[in-house]
């Protein structure tokens, strides 16, 4: 339920102690308190990644990003999250916004393809806004 | 089919090039719109990112030590490239946001083929530290055309 109209909102999934040594497909459901009169628009994502141990700066950075909204994946694949994490300011913005209506679920899926040593604390955030359906 | 109007699509391709691999090497991935015959597909940008076969960082200074810094990209959507010519990895790979917008968007139809063909343009043979796999990812929108 929205305290203003829009309300901006910053939703985090944390894939802690994410380890690499083998394949993985992990989920993170994000709940958006959200009412039945209101739309929920995801206009960008940032991901970063930490080598959990230390906190340096990761090295791995081939694994894929899926957004699953209700029944659906928006994007319609998973794409690759570690273009964003070597990216400077680590922020994709999408061309145009996924829109998220009552009730529907929103899961984010982190899957790392190839094998790796190392256990990595990944964060991915959706940078969006509630708002009331008018 | 999409889901929402418009709907935002990241399209991802991830081309593998062994050790040895010769100057001219391409390695050419199909993407899968999943579009009906009413809906277009609009690509604003690219981005890309190099990592080795453990899926570590590949950076533009590692592919340096064998002369391996050198790669092209091409669009062919339908029985086109678009952009005409093919154009510098290595470029956008160098930036900061390792991203380039193209100045106005890729349009692909229903039925037309959408391909990303990366190309080894080195000095030589891919060096024995620098097996490498380009990750290629689309930026777009998919949206349903109004008459």
């Amino acid at each position: 339920m929205v305290n203003q109209d829009p309300q901006p909102e910053i939703f985090t999934a944390n894939f802690n102690n994410v380890d690499t040594t083998g394949a993985n497909t992990l989920s993170n459901v994000i709940y958006t308190n959200q009412g039945h009169a209101e739309q929920v628009l995801l206009y960008a994502m940032k991901v970063d990644g930490v080598i959990s141990s230390s906190g340096a700066v990761m090295d791995f950075q081939d694994f894929e990003i899926t957004i699953s909204v209700g029944a659906n994946n928006i994007p319609t694949y998973a794409f690759d999250g570690g273009v964003i994490c070597t990216m400077r300011d680590k922020t994709i913005s999408f061309a145009c916004p996924i829109a998220i209506n009552f009730k529907q679920p929103l899961i984010i899926t982190l899957t790392n393809p190839v094998a790796n040593a190392g256990i990595n604390d990944i964060t991915i955030t959706l940078i969006g806004e509630t708002m009331i359906l008018k | 089919m999409v889901n929402q109007n418009p709907q935002p699509e990241l399209y991802t391709t991830r081309h593998g090039f062994n050790e040895g691999a010769t100057v001219g090497t391409v390695n050419t991935q199909q993407i899968y719109t999943s579009q009906s015959f009413n809906e277009e597909v609009r690509i604003y940008g690219m981005k890309v990112n190099f990592v080795n076969r453990s899926g570590n960082d590949q950076t533009y200074q590692g592919l340096q030590v064998d002369g391996d810094y050198l790669w092209e990209v091409s669009i062919q959507a339908g029985p086109n490239r678009i952009p005409s010519n093919a154009f510098s990895l290595s470029d956008i790979m160098k930036t900061g946001e390792q991203t380039i917008a193209f100045s106005n968007p890729v349009l692909i139809l229903h039925r037309q083929p959408l391909q990303v063909s990366v190309e080894f343009r080195g000095v030589g043979p891919i060096g024995n530290t620098d097996e490498v796999v380009a990750i290629v990812t689309l930026i777009a929108e998919q949206y349903i055309r109004h008459e």
